[in-house]
């Protein structure tokens, strides 16, 4: 852990308030979900009878952790003494730093939800006896999709410079990528998180929109990167 | 040119057929090849001598018709294990359900096939009346085919004969007329006996000189020596047609107390007894001789000797559809996830909000890999707790016989989906109540394993099983029908009532051994009005015993029916892994003997 940015932000998220009561909500969630999807009867709440509870876990999941990594980076949900990608230009960090530094602790941040999270999936997916190769996809799958999306959040934390423009910007984002993308046609369709999520669930690699948005945050990871060389040092 | 390629007969290999050169096993179905659908029939498998060594499977495909979508095949297994250069034989009981598609058998070794043959049954070898005959002349009976009878002949060999009871089910007569005694084993001996107790119908011409002790011990007559009779006007004035001119051979018969004769001039002609709920019948004339041959009665003698058909059996669909269809979540099971959810949450956060540092990540990780192990154990708990096995038997004993036949028909289910496992002992035919492809019975020295899978919220899978149960239960009516006398032996009965077409007595709770009751006239009430506070189950299986198709078969017979809750020991199939107490009922379905 050699990045100063990436040391300092986990620090700071170890030591949050607020991001600990967030993870708390996650769990209470997926929780609350998780036992009231116990009864087997509620398997038929699908007409295919092939989704199951445990793909209704992993919905929400996509949903709050994709939500989280992108308000996080842009300060939506504001980390007690983390630094904006903006404040630190004027420390003595270089841009490629900065923006390497809050991508990898954004990931950190993601892997660190889908893992506390994992008992409880687990719990889920036993009892159904779904295949452990399709837990660990679908897991892979939600951290790719969270952490494309959550780049947007690092961009736009450095593009827009009110809170108002940025929260705009974030929200627009997230709906034409959860809601947006579910309005397609059926062949596009695919790359709407919750349904490579489901695709996941079901076993098959949603190779595709995992490209996609790995692209898009590494895109959006450049963006940031390009930004921050442009503005004038300090 | 294009053409001629195109259509030439390419070589089996290149078909993706089997990759071997070995011959295709030899395989015997039914009877003579003649089978009956919807019931068990005896497959013959000879296995040529294999080049391979390993584990083996005999496979036996039998199409169906059943519920699922698609094309569905019943699979029937024997695993083994080949040995380079040895034959094998194999006798597999199997249901032929769609005779429109052929019956695969299938040899694979270590997973992969080596050997296959298709066994196609035309239309004629297919019968709803089968009359099966041990004879050395094999010609005489073809005229039964005909109409008003209809049935089906076929002959066979002593060593041919099943060696489990439940096989003989297609067979509504089985005619004994040449048989070496040495050719029948044990277990054939075992098999015939048990299957003529449990309603079969027998057959025996008797041929001078003959002895078959083995059957002994339900033989009506015993034979004697050849002799002649001038004329047989007592078989012409009962079955009508005339005889060729005589003398008519015959063979001596001995009656035993408590048969029916039919004589001519008190020479024993045929002798028959009710063994059970079936029926042995002997006669001292040879059928096969041109002067019976030539008679013109024959077609209504041979029609009274097959009968109806077997006693009305319970009708394992309506017993199905009567079990519950849903096992509810064991509501310990449910207190104890809800728990472990909230300790393992407030665990984590505690800790994270206590130590934010890099050991309280690390004992973080340390609750979740626990959490991991711990959520998976409960979770294979929970699951194994909401596995249940439902089974209800009916036991309809063969009067003075102290056997009986058992129908039980049993649900699995798996509420949260997956794979299951239930084991039957080894006499018991056991078999899906509906066919399906996603089930497979393998056959072993443990008994019969039902294994598949079911899907989430899938319906549960009913199950069948036909065995011969031993008990000493018997129950009959005075002549006058007004006094009941019932043995029970060692077995109490619970919510006994005795049935009669649409009437009802309440017997209520019958103590082990001899019961004397009188039953007045007045006792008799409309079975649609008993008021009966029994349990739910129960209420539901006897509504499924006299209210299925059979019902009215088992109903509207010669005399009354005694049922009521028996305390039978012992399950008959047993789901593995299933840690729910499962339920299980057991019906007494006595037909009254009147004395």
């Amino acid at each position: 852990m050699r990045n100063p940015v990436l040391r300092g932000d986990l620090r700071a998220r170890g030591r949050s308030r607020r991001l600990w009561l967030l993870t708390l909500i996650f769990l209470g969630v997926t929780g609350a979900l998780v036992f009231l999807g116990l009864p087997p009867e509620l398997d038929r709440f699908a007409q295919s009878q092939a989704s199951s509870l445990y793909v209704a876990v992993l919905w929400v999941e996509v949903v709050l952790v994709t939500y989280g990594a992108s308000a996080c980076l842009i300060q939506e949900i504001a980390i007690e003494g983390e630094k904006s990608a903006l404040d630190l230009v004027f420390a003595p960090f270089s841009p490629a730093t900065i923006v390497a530094g809050k991508s990898a602790s954004s990931l950190t941040t993601i892997v660190c939800w889908l893992a506390v999270a994992a008992p409880l999936l687990v719990l889920t997916t036993v009892i159904r006896q779904v295949p452990w190769r399709w837990v660990a996809l679908s897991l892979a799958t939600i951290a790719v999709v969270a952490w494309g999306v959550g780049q947007f959040g690092l961009l736009y934390d450095i593009v827009f410079e009110t809170e108002f423009s940025r929260t705009l910007a974030h929200w627009g984002t997230l709906l034409i990528i959860f809601i947006g993308t579910a309005a397609l046609p059926p062949l596009l369709r695919a790359f709407n998180p919750i349904a490579a999520a489901t695709a996941a669930a079901g076993g098959a690699p949603p190779l595709a929109p995992l490209g996609v948005y790995a692209a898009l945050g590494a895109a959006c990871a450049v963006g940031a990167y390009v930004r921050l060389r442009a503005l004038p040092p300090a | 040119m294009l053409l001629i390629i195109c259509a030439w007969p390419r070589a089996p290999a290149t078909l993706g057929g089997p990759i071997t050169e070995t011959p295709a096993p030899e395989v015997r179905v039914g009877f003579g090849g003649v089978v009956k659908i919807g019931v068990p029939v005896p497959v013959h498998v000879v296995i040529p001598p294999l080049p391979f060594a390993g584990g083996a499977e005999l496979i036996v495909d039998a199409p169906a018709l059943g519920p699922q979508v698609g094309r569905v095949v019943a699979s029937r297994v024997i695993p083994f294990q080949a040995v380079p250069g040895a034959a094998r034989a194999f006798d597999i009981p199997v249901v032929v359900n769609d005779s429109r598609r052929p019956l695969a058998v299938i040899v694979a070794i270590n997973g992969r096939e080596v050997l296959r043959r298709e066994i196609s049954i035309p239309p004629e070898r297919v019968s709803d009346r089968l009359l099966v005959a041990l004879s050395d002349e094999q010609a005489g009976l073809a005229s039964l085919r005909r109409p008003p009878l209809g049935v089906v002949t076929s002959y066979i060999t002593g060593d041919t004969l099943p060696r489990r009871w439940q096989e003989y089910g297609a067979v509504d007569l089985l005619v004994i007329r040449d048989l070496e005694a040495a050719a029948l084993g044990r277990t054939q001996q075992e098999a015939l006996l048990t299957w003529v107790r449990l309603g079969g119908r027998l057959l025996l011409i008797a041929r001078p000189g003959s002895r078959l002790a083995a059957l002994d011990s339900i033989l009506p007559a015993a034979a004697g020596e050849a002799h002649a009779v001038d004329s047989l006007s007592t078989l012409s004035l009962r079955y009508g047609g005339a005889f060729p001119p005589g003398p008519y051979p015959l063979v001596a018969l001995q009656p035993r107390p408590g048969t029916r004769v039919i004589a001519q001039d008190k020479v024993p002609l045929i002798v028959s007894r009710r063994e059970g709920a079936g029926k042995v019948t002997i006669w001292a004339f040879d059928p096969w001789l041109p002067s019976y041959l030539e008679w013109g009665g024959r077609l209504r003698l041979w029609d009274e000797t097959i009968g109806a058909g077997a006693p009305a059996a319970v009708d394992p669909d309506a017993l199905a559809e009567q079990l519950p269809a849903s096992t509810p979540l064991d509501p310990l099971a449910h207190a104890a996830v809800g728990g472990a959810i909230v300790l393992y949450i407030a665990a984590l956060m505690w800790c994270v909000r206590r130590w934010p540092t890099r050991a309280g990540a690390a004992l973080g990780l340390v609750i979740v890999a626990f959490g991991v192990a711990g959520f998976a154990l409960l979770a294979d708990l929970t699951r194994a707790r909401s596995a249940a096995l439902i089974e209800a038997t009916v036991l309809q004993p063969a009067e003075g016989t102290g056997v009986a036949r058992a129908t039980t028909v049993a649900s699995v289910a798996v509420p949260y989906g997956g794979r299951y496992r239930v084991t039957a002992p080894p006499a018991v035919f056991a078999t899906p109540v509906a066919p399906a492809s996603d089930l497979k019975a393998v056959l072993t020295a443990d008994g019969t394993v039902l294994t598949g899978t079911l899907r989430a919220g899938e319906a549960p899978r009913a199950l069948l099983a036909v065995s011969a149960a031993s008990i000493v239960v018997s129950a009959w009516l005075s002549a006058d029908n007004r006094r009941l006398t019932i043995d029970l032996g060692s077995l109490r009965l619970q919510d006994a009532e005795l049935r009669w077409h649409d009437r009802l007595v309440v017997l209520g709770d019958l103590p082990p051994g001899r019961s004397v009751m009188e039953i007045s006239a007045d006792a008799w009430a409309a079975a649609a009005n008993d008021g009966r506070t029994r349990s739910e189950f129960s209420s539901h299986l006897r509504d499924g015993i006299f209210r299925g198709p059979t019902g009215d078969a088992i109903l509207n017979g010669t005399t009354p029916v005694l049922d009521g809750e028996l305390q039978w020991p012992a399950p008959v199939f047993v789901l593995d892994g299933a840690r729910a107490p499962g339920r299980r009922l057991t019906i007494l379905l006595a037909p009254l003997d009147r004395r």
